[in-house]
């Protein structure tokens, strides 16, 4: 064993003197490098692909001047390359006084070719990146010099009604796929030089761009600092899905409780943005991230800020109470019928022991069975194609409600509990705060089934204790319910009337705090 | 090491639902379904052993929805008898018989016999008071001429159920005025007050002349005064008049009807709205003059004769009269409690919180105080108004 080791580190230390000599001396020809940009090193590193492709090019149909044009085919915009780079290259007159390729560089530097989106490269690895993005390159292989054109114009799907996040009066577009799309749309919401975005790459192999939202006169620095290094620190080959941003964003997976605000509206978006928040978006995920997240927001609905104040703030109040309820009634209806009766009203709990007669199952096991059904329904609901979606309500419905109920199996009383916990959780505006309050509702029905009331309340304090705990980026999680401040609520249980939003919400230490004079 | 502990305890928390073993798991509770729900409890002296206490526990039966089953009458109740030495005693042998456990919590009405009034009121309240189980909102009720055991079946027959029976004419008690509702923590308070007599609504069971088709004689329950305390035995009911004088000075009229002669001698009918009572001690010495002030506003609501009563005179005219009839009642109920040393009205207390310091050298001999008191009665009322009409219907 001891041998092995050593071994394995001498081979560790011939390695590296191997590189470091590597570095040091480097090779004799200097002419010519697989470093250097040239076509040939391009063909060697894209050349696999058959959808790379390379089209040497004479300007001015003089054979001593020959570029090359690489592109990623289904990528470009052809009519733009043929139009815009190839067309003038042939028949512009003032390629016709030229001798050398690097009198052609420097017209082309100066705007011969008319284009917008132009510019010089030097560096083999980033014309690469950038013609897999999509650009095309005319590569000088004499001078080991590029331009980039950006020629981007790829089949991408159009920008549609937001799926999840209905409202009746408000804007009905979503973000799509497309980052440029995205941006684009944010900065047509937010007309401020102060929106600021910064790009970044996520990915090791998938080399995702990441877009970075924030209003430059809103923002807490602190908070910007922390996100973009919490950003530069993600260490993955692949940003194909949201929840690697979200995962790292939060820096904490044991919690159940979303962290990181995800929406598909770029109004909401906006919105968090001018409250001080940051947002993320990536490449070909339509989905915009905000942080931090709050408790708050999740029970906020776009609806809320499309309706009178007074009705959306009753709205709100009765979104918190089915929030408590999708949580806690299973928990409840096993603590008062198993251990707690004297808690209902006597007719009440005559008419659900009547109910419960002849039934096999003791309340515990029919509630908890009952919410394993609702999740296997919701499940498969979510799985199942469109067309045959009708054969779940039939069969859960039927099944399940009907004959279970009418073979004695089930009680009413417990169907209708979970009716309403289920119908209460699809209110809940966001998914995210839905399954974390699905996994706490099994958590308290147990804890009921233990020990009653007691149970209930005992982990209903546990789940309190635990969002007291939660914080990202230093702003509690059940911010501002935390604060005693005058008017933090403006935006919680309640909203008031934007007249009275004066003040940015308190918990994110803005530097503007004012919204209006 | 650490997750190495970890996934030692994820492999063995499953496998230990495996080791089922013989013993009963007891962590759930008393399912809903398998309990008895006792809506009223009845206590009487034992008729076999007079030390020993009788308790009646009524229940209703749990129905489905489906099942076409009564819901009221003797077939629809669950009646258990249970006799021990005490109360909590007795309870716990009927789950050495009866089928199912059986839950107090929603047991709203005590109901205690005459029996058992006369022998010792505490004996049949300490228990409900002491215990977790019973509500402190429920009340107590006395049962005249009978035993609760007795009035519980009698009234097992009549249409509502008896507790719920009970409940409303409980709920119904302002509208006459004749009767209050007393729950367990007020006859705590009550008893536990060295001076106070306790007070509880008394109920009645009588055979009504309306025969069923089966030729049964139906009861009804009445509700009607109260059931006066000397300490803590039963001294004697008061109702009607009497009952109603008491709640006058302990304002607890909520509304009556009071019918009184209009200068023609007709009835008319007063109803009352709203009625203060103050209770002044003066203690002078070791003499005690007590003024009690009533003021009563009422509509007119009823009239017989022709006359235009809404006027200056005939308002005053009534409003004496009224005056006149409310003395009385009072007056009737001091008379049947003063001089046996009954302190209905708490004067004690109010004695003690208007002299304090005196109290200590009166209280030895209170009851020769209380007996020898100058109670005046004043009362003072209004007629606020009459409803829709405001002159007779029937012209001179």
């Amino acid at each position: 064993m001891g041998d092995n080791m050593f071994e394995k580190f001498t081979d560790k230390f011939k390695k590296k003197t191997d590189s470091e000599a590597a570095n040091i001396q480097p090779p004799e020809n200097t002419q010519e490098s697989i470093s250097d940009l040239t076509t040939k090193n391009l063909k060697a590193a894209l050349s696999k692909s058959p959808d790379f492709k390379f089209r040497q090019i004479f300007i001015n149909d003089d054979e001593k001047l020959p570029v090359t044009l690489v592109f990623l085919d289904g990528m470009v915009d052809s009519a733009l390359i043929s139009d815009f780079i190839i067309k003038p290259l042939f028949w512009e007159n003032k390629f016709s006084e030229i001798k050398s390729l690097d009198e052609a560089y420097k017209l082309i530097e100066k705007g011969v070719l008319h284009y917008a989106a132009q510019d010089k490269a030097d560096n083999l690895d980033k014309v690469i990146g950038d013609i897999i993005s999509g650009q095309c390159a005319l590569v000088f292989d004499e001078l080991k010099k590029a331009f980039i054109f950006d020629t981007k114009g790829f089949e991408k799907r159009a920008i549609s009604e937001p799926t999840n996040e209905n409202v009746t009066k408000g804007p009905k577009d979503s973000f799509s796929e497309n980052i440029r799309v995205n941006t684009a749309t944010v900065r047509r919401s937010i007309k401020s030089k102060n929106l600021i975005i910064e790009n970044m790459v996520i990915g090791k192999q998938t080399n995702t761009p990441v877009s970075i939202f924030y209003m430059e006169n809103i923002v807490n620095p602190e908070l910007l600092r922390n996100v973009k290094e919490r950003l530069s620190k993600i260490n993955i080959d692949k940003l194909l899905s949201t929840s690697v941003l979200e995962e790292s964003l939060s820096g904490n997976n044991t919690t159940l409780f979303p962290q990181v605000r995800a929406t598909e509206r770029p109004d909401s978006f906006c919105s968090c943005l001018l409250e001080g928040r940051v947002g993320i978006i990536a490449d070909e995920l339509p989905i915009g991230l905000i942080v931090p997240g709050t408790f708050a927001q999740y029970l906020q609905a776009p609806e809320d800020f499309a309706r009178n104040s007074l009705i959306s703030s009753l709205t709100r109040l009765m979104r918190y109470i089915l929030m408590l309820s999708t949580l806690i009634l299973p928990g409840f209806y096993i603590a008062v019928t198993t251990f707690n009766p004297e808690l209902l009203p006597t007719d009440l709990v005559v008419s659900i022991a009547g109910s419960k007669q002849d039934v096999p199952f003791t309340t515990p096991v029919e509630t908890l069975l009952m919410l394993l059904a609702f999740e296997v329904i919701y499940e498969a609901g979510i799985r199942m194609p469109k067309n045959i979606g009708s054969t779940v309500t039939i069969v859960g419905g039927l099944i399940v409600g009907q004959a279970a109920v009418e073979a004695k199996i089930l009680s009413p009383a417990v169907v209708i509990v979970i009716a309403v916990t289920a119908i209460a959780s699809f209110t809940m505006p966001s998914q995210d705060l839905s399954s974390a309050l699905r996994i706490w509702r099994f958590i308290l029905a147990i804890a009921a089934s233990i020990m009653g009331q007691f149970g209930l309340m005992i982990g209903l304090l546990v789940l309190l204790l635990r969002l007291c705990r939660l914080e990202l980026f230093g702003i509690a999680y059940l911010a501002p319910m935390t604060s005693s401040k005058k008017n933090v609520l403006q935006d919680t249980l309640f909203r008031l009337p934007f007249s009275k939003m004066k003040y940015r919400p308190d918990e994110m230490e803005v530097i503007n705090k004012r919204r209006v004079k | 090491m650490k997750k190495r502990l970890i996934c030692l305890i994820l492999l063995i928390t499953p496998l230990l639902s495996l080791l089922s073993g013989c013993e009963k798991t007891n962590v759930t509770g008393i399912e809903v379904s398998k309990s008895i729900f006792t809506r009223a409890i009845g206590v009487d002296k034992s008729k076999v052993d007079s030390e020993n206490v009788r308790v009646t526990v009524v229940a209703k039966k749990a129905t489905s929805a489906k099942e076409s089953s009564p819901s009221s009458g003797e077939e629809g109740a669950i009646v258990i008898n249970s006799e021990g030495r005490t109360i909590l005693e007795a309870i716990r042998k009927i789950q050495s018989f009866s089928s199912n456990p059986v839950f107090f919590g929603h047991a709203n009405v005590f109901l205690i016999g005459e029996e058992m009034l006369r022998d010792d009121v505490v004996k049949a309240v300490d228990f409900f008071i002491r215990d977790h189980e019973f509500r402190y909102s429920a009340s107590v009720v006395a049962v005249k001429g009978a035993s609760a055991e007795d009035f519980l079946i009698s009234s097992l027959a009549s249409d509502t159920f008896i507790s719920e029976k009970i409940e409303s004419l409980l709920e119904g008690a302002d509208a006459v005025s004749y009767s209050k509702d007393r729950k367990v923590y007020e006859v705590f308070s009550a008893l536990s007050n060295e001076y106070a007599s306790l007070l509880l609504p008394c109920v009645e069971a009588v055979s009504t002349s309306v025969k069923t088709k089966d030729d049964k004689g139906k009861t009804d329950v009445y509700l009607n005064g109260f059931a006066l305390f000397k300490e803590e035995k039963l001294f004697d009911f008061a109702t009607f008049d009497v009952a109603r004088g008491i709640n006058w000075a302990n304002n607890d009229v909520k509304s009556a009807v009071m019918v009184v002669k209009d200068m023609s001698d007709k009835n008319v009918s007063l109803e009352v709205i709203t009625s203060e009572a103050k209770i002044k001690p003066k203690l002078k010495d070791a003499t005690l003059n007590v003024d009690i002030e009533i003021q009563i506003r009422c509509n007119l609501d009823e009239q017989y004769s022709s006359l235009d009563l809404f006027s200056k005179e005939g308002a005053k005219y009534l409003t004496e009269q009224l005056n006149i009839t409310v003395k009385q009642e009072v007056e009737k109920a001091i008379d049947a409690t003063q001089p046996y040393a009954i302190d209905v009205f708490n004067l004690a207390d109010k004695v003690y919180h208007k002299h304090p310091l005196k109290w200590h050298d009166i209280k030895d001999n209170w009851e020769q105080i209380y007996k020898a008191a100058k109670i005046n009665v004043e009362v003072k009322s209004i007629i606020k108004g009459v409803y829709f009409v405001i002159d007779p219907i029937k012209d001179k």
